[in-house]
């Protein structure tokens, strides 16, 4: 059946006992490897972007459960560690610690095992690691001499589950035998990897090897440094780009026929015009999710503007345009969301219903009952496309979940398989956006267009709590479960205090306890070993 | 060697059908290895086109008319067996819509498990709930060859359930390689190679990987169940690639096909054909060259945005089409997308049937099963699939047409198995399982 009920909302029980929910081992994602790369190497081949894709759960690229590893990743790891490290060698006056003349090659390895391996692992060696390393350092330079060590060495560390995961082992918890704190180094990587998508720098390091970072406040300075950076940057469009889809609108093929001016180019501004869009509300003080979906502007230059139908604007560079033409507002009418929710030749109320019910009210809806035929649209162009999913609202079997889907997806009839607003649709029908909301918290009535959507989510409780959720599952790299609750309604809390900044989301996320703490596990060792 | 260099070193050639050079493979019949190959096509079929009882009514073994989507493969009659009556039943249960059902059951026999994937019942789909046929098999031969499997797609462009076939085991799924020139370059990558170059390469890496096994040897075992068995998978697939190496290392590549043609947008529409033949061939040469023993070809996955543009037909995605009611005009571009697959598995047994192996052909050395995860695109039917096995590998004798009165299709996998000279009692999930089937074998 239907969800005709709107989705529950998250229960903190102050009465319970603090629980940080499970946290996984967590395999670095391509981009966290190429990030950390850069920053550890100072490498920017970006050879990750080769790797085998990750598998995505709730629509990124960083779940714990989906980061597993066969032969095939093996094998790309082994290669990328030793292109890396064959590269390394260029640029090792910058990354030893010492001169192999002066204090002689073998100590000058030791010591560099000792400084990089911190890095590449984010914590110290112990000194079982430090003497398996120096006996792959031994082996290399017996053949290859010192740089040839030195690259076995930066291999073996590439190639170590201490690089390729964040393992959080933790520390006994002072009251409960249930939880482990996290160590300094695992809660500065768990900081490093929320807000950059990359390594600790040294700064954290230090702040880790002092035991500064568990201080609340010195780990919240930290937030704030972070989040000032450009890597902070990077990293929350990381999250939006996964969250809206915005990258699959590379990658989208339509009909050449239909729209032969739709090409690679046009893509990539697509693209590039809802990065300029996240970065203002995002960065600017003056914007914020609200803006985010009712703004009246958007960004771009003068090919995309062209393709639009934009007037007056000209050149390479993107520049913010208000629109005062009634037709556009927000991310919902952008040319790269209204393309990857349509087909290669029509629009399709379908995927973009479903997209606003799960992506932004964070609604899961049920699969198609057993057994019942499911139609695809009747292609016959005598009829409007609300015509062609009538089927949906007349047929019993449909009408459950469909009435949730197609009133909202119709809404956007105005925008065509490539993001442009169109007056009528191809063979001539007027388009009719009207359409409906249900089973929601506070967004339940009639519909009228885009816009009037738009103005509805930017002030809806359960549209701005659905963005809580994303950042939720983005940053903990897991589904939220009912124990999560308090998290959930502090980060709400503290998000819509702040005015519905969405860098506050991030914030709260750190300064709540669940943060810096793990559910411990048993030790099995003794038990795996009988 | 990057890639772009190994290329430039052998000049780009076109797809044509290699020659295969077989030095020293010339060994008594009976002695080439059984191999299992595993072919996909999304979507569902229409039986009543594809078999000879729904077809035609008729209900005899062997002499039955070739139904209209086997016409495709018509000369190889006699070397294959169709199936009626066998249901993915243990897709039948678990979360999820019914592509990913039906999916992550497939190869498993294996209930689907709960996951973080929106799409299910109110409770959220995750993955393939056990190890999937062709790796099992692959477990089970044990083979010395370079690669113990091989998992090859084209244009699987998403990364979840309804886009996996193959698992290392429960939740472990092992996504294809789609782009020929990269699998091309992992297969036959080092075939140039001079010996001592790779045995110095093999010591150096084993010392890494000695020294990377010790770090996994050596971590914290305080972790959650989950945690400590992927880790362990890593570490297995890391002793698995010592052996690759040392494989590598010590035995020469006994023959090779020529590179494929490098194509820009590998996951294009428009060149899923060029693709997917580039990718036959490939798997083809890998059989015979025993390069591995055990491989799938995955063609898209269960909800693809694929148009047949290569053929023709421009307006609408196949699952779109597969979704076509009964009386709709769209049944006729339909049924050319399932013609056009026919052909495609027809040119795989063609070229299987060109590779001699002692008085028969590479295709008597193998079983070639063909799936789908529906049986009816627009009912999303999960029974009677249209299963589909070619080929003699493991003595299995074709020009037959089956027909079971709804038995799991788990059954088949076990039958299977026994094919490959594994005699389990049981695949998959015991509740979806009464061991093999009755007259295949």
């Amino acid at each position: 059946m239907p969800p005709s009920d709107p989705p529950p909302r998250p229960v903190c029980d102050p009465d319970a006992k603090f629980d940080p929910g499970p946290a996984l081992v967590r395999r670095l994602s391509r981009i966290e490897y190429d990030n950390t790369v850069r920053m550890l190497l100072g490498d920017d081949a970006d050879l990750a972007r080769g790797f085998t894709p990750e598998e995505e759960m709730l629509g990124f690229d960083n779940n714990a459960r989906t980061l597993s590893v066969s032969a095939v990743h093996a094998e790309e790891f082994m290669s990328a560690a030793e292109t890396l490290a064959y590269r390394a060698l260029e640029r090792l006056p910058d990354l030893l610690p010492c001169d192999p003349a002066v204090v002689g090659e073998r100590e000058c390895a030791v010591a560099f095992i000792d400084t990089f391996g911190l890095k590449a692992w984010r914590r110290p060696l112990t000194a079982d690691e430090l003497l398996r390393l120096t006996t792959v350092y031994d082996a290399g330079a017996e053949t290859e001499g010192f740089a040839g060590g030195l690259s076995l060495v930066v291999e073996a560390l590439l190639q170590s589950p201490n690089f390729l995961y964040r393992i959080e082992v933790g520390t006994p918890h002072p009251e409960r035998a249930d939880l482990v704190e996290l160590t300094p180094y695992e809660l500065a990587s768990r900081l490093s990897f929320l807000l950059w998508r990359s390594m600790p720098d040294d700064a954290l390091l230090d702040a880790a090897a002092t035991g500064a970072i568990t201080d609340p406040a010195t780990l919240m300075t930290q937030a704030d440094r972070m989040l000032a950076d450009p890597r902070a940057e990077a990293a929350i469009w990381s999250f939006f780009e996964q969250w809206l889809m915005i990258d699959d609108v590379l990658s989208v093929e339509r009909d050449i026929r239909d729209f032969p001016d739709f090409d690679g180019r046009i893509k990539q501004l697509m693209y590039d015009e809802t990065r300029h869009f996240v970065q203002a509300v995002v960065q600017d003080p003056a914007l914020n999710m609200v803006d985010f979906f009712r703004a009246p502007f958007t960004f771009v230059n003068g090919e995309l503007a062209e393709f639009y139908g934009f007037m007056g604007v000209a050149g390479d560079d993107f520049v913010r345009v208000n629109l005062t033409d009634e037709r556009h507002a927000g991310i919902l009418t952008q040319g790269a969301l209204m393309t990857v929710t349509a087909k290669a030749r029509m629009t399709s109320p379908v995927h973009r219903g479903v997209f606003v019910r799960e992506h932004l009210l964070c609604t899961a809806l049920p699969p198609p009952p057993p057994g019942i035929p499911v139609v695809p649209p009747d292609p016959d162009p005598a009829l409007s496309t609300r015509e062609k999913f009538s089927e949906h609202a007349t047929n019993m079997a449909c009408s459950g979940c469909h009435s949730m889907i197609d009133p909202v997806g119709f809404v956007f009839e105005h925008y065509d398989p490539v993001g442009r607003w169109r007056a009528v649709e191809p063979g001539g029908h007027p388009i009719d956006a009207s359409g409906a909301m249900n089973a929601t918290w506070d967004l339940d009535g009639p519909l009228d267009g885009a816009l009037d959507l738009a103005e509805k989510l930017a002030v809806s409780e359960q549209a701005h709590r659905c963005v809580v959720t994303q950042v939720f599952r983005f940053g903990y790299g897991r589904g939220e479960n009912p124990v999560d609750g308090c998290s959930l309604n502090t980060m709400y809390d503290a998000y819509a205090a702040a005015d519905y900044d969405f860098k506050a989301i991030f914030t709260a996320m750190v300064a709540d306890p669940a943060f810096r703490a793990r559910r411990a596990e048993p030790d099995v060792s003794a038990e795996e070993a009988q | 060697m990057n890639r772009r260099s190994f290329l430039k070193r052998l000049g780009q050639s076109a797809l044509a059908l290699p020659l295969l050079q077989v030095p020293g493979r010339a060994r008594a019949a009976g002695e080439y290895p059984t191999r299992l190959l595993v072919f996909f096509s999304p979507n569902g079929t229409k039986k009543e086109l594809w078999s000879p009882m729904q077809q035609y009514g008729q209900s005899q073994e062997t002499g039955w008319q070739v139904p209209t989507l086997i016409q495709p493969m018509a000369a190889f009659k006699d070397r294959l067996v169709l199936f009626d009556g066998l249901d993915n039943a243990a897709s039948q249960v678990g979360p999820g819509g019914p592509h990913q059902r039906g999916m992550a059951a497939l190869l498993t026999g294996a209930e689907i498990t709960e996951g973080d994937f929106v799409g299910g019942d109110g409770r959220r789909a995750g993955w393939g709930g056990g190890i999937s046929l062709d790796q099992f098999v692959a477990q089970g031969l044990d083979a010395d060859t370079r690669l113990r499997s091989l998992e090859l797609g084209v244009r699987v462009k998403e990364t979840m359930p309804r886009a996996r076939l193959a698992y290392a085991g429960r939740e472990q799924p092992l996504p294809p390689e789609n782009d020929p020139v990269a699998a091309f370059q992992r297969i036959f990558g080092d075939m140039e190679a001079d010996p001592e170059t790779m045995r110095r390469l093999l010591t150096r890496r084993q010392s890494v990987l000695d020294s990377v096994l010790g770090d996994f040897q050596s971590l914290d075992r305080r972790l959650a169940k989950v945690d400590r068995q992927k880790l362990d998978r890593h570490a297995t697939a890391l002793r698995d690639l010592e052996r690759r190496l040392e494989v590598i290392a010590t035995r020469p590549m006994l023959c090779h096909g020529d590179p494929p043609e490098a194509v820009p947008d590998v996951l294009g529409e428009s060149v899923f054909q060029k693709i997917l033949r580039a990718q036959i061939d490939i798997l083809v040469n890998s059989l015979a060259c025993d390069v591995t023993r055990v491989a799938t070809l995955q063609c898209s996955s269960a909800v693809n945005a694929l148009r047949f543009t290569f053929i023709g037909l421009n307006d609408h995605e196949g699952h779109g089409l597969s979704h076509a009611g009964n009386s709709s005009q769209l049944q006729t571009q339909w049924d050319r997308t399932l013609l056009w697959y026919g052909e495609q598995f027809n040119y795989l047994l063609e070229r299987l049937d060109a590779v001699p192996e002692g008085d028969g052909t590479l295709l008597d050395n193998t079983v070639v099963l063909w799936v789908n995860e529906l049986s009816r695109g627009n009912n999303h039917s999960l029974n009677d699939i249209p299963f589909l096995l070619a080929g003699g590998g493991g003595g299995l004798r074709g020009g037959r047409f089956l027909q079971y009165d709804s038995l799991p299709h788990n059954d088949l996998l076990v039958s299977i198995c026994h094919l490959m000279g594994m005699p389990v009692a049981s695949f998959g999930d015991p509740r979806f399982c009464n061991g093999p089937l009755s007259g295949l074998i």
